[in-house]
């Protein structure tokens, strides 16, 4: 299954090193404080290196050009380049050396801007000094690289989205339109997942079932894509390229479907089925938040109803006279963060001990809208707004904000740490909610209410298994966490699974298509070619030196990086370790723990880390 | 500053009720307190309109009644002109001073005649009749007088006439006390004057009598008119002066004239004449230009007027007029035919707008002042807490 194809044009390593040093300025954020023309000169007297320049801004076109030019006219054969941190600009520089020919892992990048100038402002004397020993122990690390060439596996050319809630669906739509295969798992019997029941959306004012109806026969009509309905993912294991995938199927796909939900049980013909893909969206979707019994009067108080409830039954409400539940109403309000921007020691924690002290970010929105149909729908109404802060953020979404309070809505304000309370009410009333309102400087007021809408936020649906399995990193709020919130959105550490929607975060409709499109796109670039290239710095066994003790595999926090193996040498069967690269994730463990120094990580060996701290420490700066 | 602790209820439907008194558009406000910030008026621990405006949002009636500020605001129209929202909040001011009126008033006649224009003519007309009818019949030599008095003994009406009055009064004390009471409890119950010494008391007092005098704080909000300020004989202090001065130099007058003239029986007394001639023309300027104004609309302050303003207007123009006909007649000798029913028009409108101040704008004149006299007690409790403050 796993093909690796290591090394190809293999260089002579028999030649001296021939080492090339470059300095960067950067523009003065190193330069106004190291001294790189006298670090220069310095730099010129350690071993092997051959050349030593300074340029001002070594990202330039010009700088590359001069690392290109040097490789190739004065035959050097390993480059140093002393600047900002390698996050910015490691692969810029590799990418200049790999130009001029060389192997592009015949490279050290020293930071000498975040480590060295910007920390040692008020010292020039010492930055200059440490730039020498950090530019040293490079130079030392380079006597002793090898080349290296980046991982080669294989790629199943299809992908795996799970979730058919609108985040699923846009991107299996896309995915499929880009004309890469999509399988497709649904664990209710109809797609659409919480938009599909959804009155009306925003932006927009759609219908929340028309919209998915049009997106789910898009799914279900293209050839493309296979849809398993009541279906979960039983089971999963691989890695990039190659998932393993078994779905468990309730009833056939494509059956007669009852006509709501997930409660109803299918004529159950339990089916399994396999597949391989070589990506997974996680597009597993939010639930809306279930306050506890007793919080803000839920459950206790029948005139106490969620957002979703109220929205569902306010669209089957009749014009005339505002009725609920049989009793006329006079006086609605919409209490703003239930289960949301929750504070320490002022809400209760959740099950977990965890409170949610995140925003929701649909709610606002979400509430004015309702506010704003309710007050159109019953002009007489009255309609009170209890916030902390109103966040309609968003094109066109502060128009809720501004209706509602032209159509009468009256906003009361309180703080996270005093939430309102809610009380039975009294004269007729069915409720009273006591706050503290900010926009009445802080006086204690009561509102008499027929009904109280609880505005919840999202919680992440629950999918233990699948986080388990896949080894998913899980953020402190319990949503999927990407890499990066800027650089890479959608992202997961575990390489090859993507997140779309409210499973990584709090989104509106408008939100979850943007990432739904972005992971679609993340996932095509995946499986655009019949291989995947990795970084190959990943635990290498010498099985000569392994005696098989298997700490390492004990200690190896990735399932499946290290595997045991039973070899014969010389007619005895021996254990020996091996890595599957596609899963070693290069953290170093099993170096740490291996008794023999058996196993080294690719790019970084204890060899040359041995050569770094000998050149920390051999490099003497000269005062001057 | 004591603040009750018993969280006050919101009224949904007082929105609604405050818009039949005049009300600004309380639904526009969005609580962003330009109008406060702007309002010369307004400081440290008296801030308004904003926060009168919110009570007013929220309907919370009660703290409403037991804050002085609708009182301490001459409308000066500044909050309105600058209001983002265009929410009228001078006009809620306004509203909320013709609200305080009703719920001050006992008999509930100034709520229904605010609420609406048919009440407020019939009542203003229907007590002109009786008024007239009475006064002809007072006549001996009118058929009326042995008519009316062959059923009701004149002494009878007479003493009504007295009970009346009376009850005026009472309804004056009434209503001073209902607006003090209703202060004390934003103060918990404890009196505005507590722990006061007297020397700041005496301050109080010296404060207010300047502040009528000279209604200074009046100026303030003229300061604030910025682009072509008024010729100081135009600006809204000088007009309102010569109303209120005007009025209560007549009234001084009336009251000497009554005196001299009915009591002792003098032919005439000349200061009551020079006082009284000086202050019609007075208050005929003022109201003059008053009425000119609002007709106009064009004044920031003035942007809008209901019928209590045009009926006090238009009583004082009448009166001011009228008084001047029967003192060029009396002065001179001027024999009219007119003349009877110009003094009949002149003595029912003054008797009118005496026996009704209680329930129209006019009670302004005694609202305001002690509103003004809790300001300057709250503000002495303050620089005595400030310096207790120090002393620590």
């Amino acid at each position: 299954m796993t093909e690796q194809e290591q090394g190809a044009a293999q260089q002579p390593e028999s030649e001296k090193p021939r080492i090339g040093v470059y300095i960067c300025r950067c523009g003065g954020n190193i330069s106004d404080v190291v001294d790189t023309e006298a670090l220069a000169k310095q730099v010129q007297s350690l071993g092997d290196v051959a050349t030593c320049k300074v340029e001002t801004f070594m990202c330039s076109d010009p700088g590359q050009a001069t690392i290109v030019e040097d490789i190739q006219k004065q035959g050097l054969n390993r480059v140093v380049v002393a600047s900002c941190s390698p996050f910015l600009h490691e692969l810029t520089f590799r990418t200049a050396v790999q130009r001029g020919g060389l192997n592009p892992y015949l490279y050290e990048h020293v930071n000498i801007r975040e480590q060295d100038s910007w920390v040692h402002k008020h010292d020039p004397a010492g930055a200059t000094a440490k730039a020498l020993r950090m530019i040293s122990a490079a130079v030392g690390k380079l006597h002793h690289v090898e080349q290296l060439e980046r991982i080669r596996l294989g790629n199943h050319r299809q992908a795996l989205v799970v979730g058919g809630g609108i985040a699923g669906l846009k991107a299996a739509v896309e995915l499929a339109g880009k004309g890469i295969p999509v399988i497709l798992v649904e664990q209710s019997p109809q797609l659409g997942g919480r938009v599909a029941s959804l009155a009306r959306t925003f932006p927009g004012e759609i219908e929340g079932p028309e919209f998915v109806h049009k997106l789910a026969d898009q799914v279900t009509g293209h050839p493309l894509i296979r849809v398993f309905r009541r279906a979960r993912v039983e089971s999963v294991s691989g890695f990039v390229g190659n998932f393993d995938v078994r779905i468990a199927v309730e009833s056939q796909p494509g059956a007669s479907e009852p006509p709501d939900g997930h409660g109803q049980a299918a004529p159950a013909e339990a089916q399994e089925f396999h597949a391989s893909v070589g990506t997974i969206i996680m597009a597993t979707g939010s639930d809306p938040y279930t306050p506890a019994r007793g919080e803000y009067g839920f459950a206790e108080q029948p005139a106490v109803v969620t957002l979703p409830d109220f929205l569902r039954q306010l669209a089957d409400t009749p014009d005339g006279e505002f009725r609920w539940n049989g009793r006329p109403v006079r006086n609605v309000g919409f209490l703003h963060c239930v289960g949301s921007r929750q504070v320490d020691g002022v809400n209760p924690p959740q099950p977990d001990g965890k409170i949610n002290d995140y925003c929701s970010r649909y709610c606002c929105t979400a509430i004015l809208q309702q506010a704003l149909t309710l007050k159109q729908r019953f002009p007489a109404v009255n309609v009170f707004d209890f916030y902390q802060d109103i966040r309609t953020y968003g094109r066109g979404r502060e128009d809720y904000y501004t209706k509602s309070s032209a159509a009468g809505v009256v906003f009361l304000r309180f703080h996270g740490d005093e939430p309102p309370v809610v009380e039975p009410g009294e004269n007729g009333s069915a409720l009273k909610v006591r706050v503290k309102d900010w926009l009445t400087f802080g006086e204690e007021v009561e509102v008499p209410l027929d009904l109280l809408v609880l505005g919840v936020g999202m919680v992440p649906h629950a999918i233990p298994e699948l986080i388990d399995r896949l080894k998913l990193p899980v953020g402190a709020d319990r949503f999927l966490q990407e890499v990066h919130p800027k650089l890479r959105p959608v992202e997961t550490a575990v390489n090859g699974v993507l997140l779309a929607g409210t499973a990584q975060a709090p989104m509106d409709i408008e939100e979850t298509f943007s990432a739904a499109g972005a992971a679609a796109v993340k996932a095509a670039i995946l499986l655009s070619r019949d291989v995947v290239e990795l970084d190959p710095f990943v635990a290498e066994v010498d099985a000569e030196k392994c005696n098989g003790c298997e700490r390492c595999l004990e200690e190896c926090a990735y399932t499946g990086a290290l595997l045991k193996e039973t070899v014969e040498i010389d007619g005895e069967t021996v254990v020996k370790a091996r890595v599957n690269p596609g899963l070693c994730f290069g953290c170093g463990a099993c170096v740490a723990i291996c008794p023999t120094r058996a196993i080294d990580l690719k790019g970084w060996t204890l060899d040359q880390f041995d050569a770094m701290v000998d050149g920390l420490i051999e490099a003497v700066p000269v005062a001057g | 500053m004591g603040a009750t602790t018993m969280p006050h209820t919101v009224d949904p439907d007082f929105r609604k009720e405050l818009l039949r008194f005049g009300a600004g558009s309380l639904i526009d406000c969005f609580n962003c307190g330009n109008c406060t910030a702007v309002c010369p008026l307004s400081e440290g621990n008296v801030a308004f309109p904003r926060k009168l405006i919110r009570y007013a949002q929220l309907g919370l009636k009660e703290k409403i009644a037991q804050s002085p500020e609708p009182w301490l605001c001459y409308s000066c129209g500044e909050c309105s002109a600058t209001c983002p929202r265009s929410a009228k909040p001078g006009e809620t001011m306004a509203a909320l001073r013709r609200y305080a009126i009703a719920w001050f008033d006992p008999t509930g006649l100034a709520g229904r005649m605010y609420r609406s224009t048919a009440v407020t003519l019939t009542v203003t007309l229907l007590l002109a009749g009786l008024l007239a009818f009475l006064l002809v019949a007072l006549e001996p030599a009118q058929p009326l007088h042995g008519w009316i008095f062959g059923l009701v003994p004149y002494t009878l009406v007479h003493e009504m006439g007295m009970v009346v009055f009376a009850l005026l009064g009472i309804g004056a004390v009434a209503g001073s006390v209902a607006l003090v009471r209703k202060y004390r409890r934003s103060l918990d119950g404890d009196s505005p004057l507590r722990g006061l010494p007297w020397s700041a008391r005496l301050r109080v007092l010296k404060r207010l009598g300047r502040e009528i005098a000279t209604m200074s704080r009046h100026a303030q909000c003229d300061e604030e008119q910025e682009q072509e300020p008024e010729p100081w004989y135009r600006t809204p202090r000088a007009i309102h002066y010569s109303v209120m001065a005007g009025f209560l130099g007549l009234f001084t007058a009336s009251a000497l004239d009554f005196i001299f003239i009915f009591f002792l029986h003098w032919s005439w007394f000349p200061p009551a004449r020079v006082l009284g001639t000086i202050s019609g023309l007075v208050m005929l300027y003022g109201v003059g230009v008053s009425i000119y104004q609002r007709y106009q609309g064009k004044a920031t302050y003035l942007t809008s007027s209901t019928l209590s303003d045009w009926w006090l207007l238009a009583f004082l123009l009448v009166l001011a007029i009228t008084g001047f006909w029967l003192e060029v007649a009396v002065s001179f000798g001027w024999q009219q035919p007119a003349n009877d029913v110009v003094l009949l028009i002149h003595t029912v409108m003054a008797m009118e707008l005496v026996l009704l101040v209680m329930v129209t704008k006019l009670a302004h004149a005694l609202y305001r002042p002690l509103a003004l006299g809790l300001l300057f007690a709250r503000q002495e409790q303050n620089l005595l807490q400030t310096s207790r403050g120090n002393d620590d």
